[in-house]
């Protein structure tokens, strides 16, 4: 039977999920410390991670001897799926990027629009799936994050129709009455621009951002960047919350940078 | 003074021309191209006073056509203000290496566009 120790997790949860985990044929080590919970020798080594720093809720961190991990929320079947199969999440996130997303956003919107946003939650995976919008702009990424190496992704922007409106008018400086349809999507494109313009700034590594294109629709997902990777940030503006959508993948390094 | 503003994004272009007004510099020409190669048709007929340009932009970048306006007699001395996302360091120094006034971040503050023209047009 697999050996999985448990670090940091609250006594209750403690009880609970190695119940669960024995009726998976995962034997639950529980230590005070991962000095000892390593005497042990676990296959697994499962750490809780309380909200903090970017993540909106609890998560568990699970690494193995042979240097595999994987992350999920506070979920016993994910994590039974992490240790005794293929993890359901097995992707790397990189939050010092997914961060310098958040801010750029914030400044953005705060310097070109006017107006304060704020970061609500941080959602992973099938959560995403819940994401509409009316227009995107979105925006490819290629080139060196430090966490994940060569990557390719997309940045989606995604708003309803009253806050893009809101928005362009308010960059523009105009009534919203005054509005061309145009300028609404190509005012969205450039801010997903900016957005990712900035977070390159200031995540301070190599990547290049592609021009913008722009999806409309009423209640559209985005394709490729809504599936069941990377994260999207929820935002509140002052009437109305958006979504920023992060993809990004993995890639070998073809492209000689 | 008459202004050439060069910027893929036509709210860009709009969202520019308006900072400059802010900063309280009389524009009595505002001529707008989407991309380089635009941009250097608009200079052959028109007479220019100052270019805002992007770098990233679509069919000829900000760089290539910098590059050969500062190579021409008629367009070399109009002062280059360069107003993009871009902040790879490489390719603000060959902006600077090509002979750019000045050089201002996207996302910008009317402050900062007013204090640069400041340092460029005196």
């Amino acid at each position: 039977m697999k050996k999985v120790s448990l670090i940091g997790f609250p006594k209750e949860l403690q009880s609970k999920w190695g119940t669960q985990l024995q009726k998976n044929g995962v034997i639950a080590l529980t230590g005070k410390n991962l000095f000892k919970a390593l005497k042990q020798n676990p296959d697994w080594v499962l750490f809780y991670i309380p909200p903090k720093a970017g993540l909106n809720q609890t998560m568990v961190l699970g690494l193995n001897q042979d240097n595999k991990q994987f992350v999920t929320p506070l979920d016993i079947d994910q994590v039974i799926a992490g240790i005794v199969s293929k993890p359901v999440f097995e992707e790397k996130i990189d939050w010092d990027l997914i961060n310098a997303f958040i801010e750029a956003t914030k400044e953005v919107l705060a310097m070109m629009v006017g107006i304060e946003v704020e970061k609500r939650e941080v959602l992973l995976r099938n959560e995403k799936r819940q994401i509409f919008g009316d227009v995107s702009g979105v925006i490819g990424l290629t080139g060196i994050t430090k966490l994940n190496g060569h990557i390719n992704g997309s940045v989606a922007l995604t708003l309803p129709m009253e806050l893009a409106k809101k928005m362009i008018a308010s960059m523009l400086a105009i009534d919203e009455s005054k509005l061309q349809e145009d300028d609404i999507y190509d005012g969205v494109g450039e801010l997903v621009n900016m957005i990712s313009g900035d977070a390159k700034n200031n995540y301070g590594s190599t990547f290049k951002i592609s021009l913008p294109t722009v999806i409309k629709g009423h209640q559209h997902t985005v394709a490729g960047v809504s599936e069941n990777k990377g994260v999207a940030v929820k935002f509140q503006a002052p009437d109305n919350v958006f979504y920023l959508q992060i993809s990004l993948e993995e890639t070998k390094n073809i492209g000689g940078q | 003074m008459t202004i050439l503003i060069v910027d893929d994004s036509a709210t860009m272009r709009k969202v520019i021309l308006r900072t400059i007004r802010q900063s309280g510099y009389k524009v009595d020409g505002i001529i707008e191209a989407g991309n380089g190669k635009e941009a250097l048709e608009k200079v052959k007929s028109n007479k220019i006073d100052l270019i805002m340009a992007d770098i990233n932009m679509p069919e000829m970048n900000g760089l290539e056509m910098i590059e050969i306006l500062k190579s021409l007699p008629k367009t070399r001395k109009i002062p280059i203000l360069v107003i993009s996302t871009e902040g790879a360091e490489d390719i603000v120094n060959k902006a600077k290496a090509l002979g750019v006034s000045g050089f201002v971040r996207k996302p910008f503050t009317p402050q900062t566009v007013g204090d640069t023209l400041k340092r460029v047009l005196g």
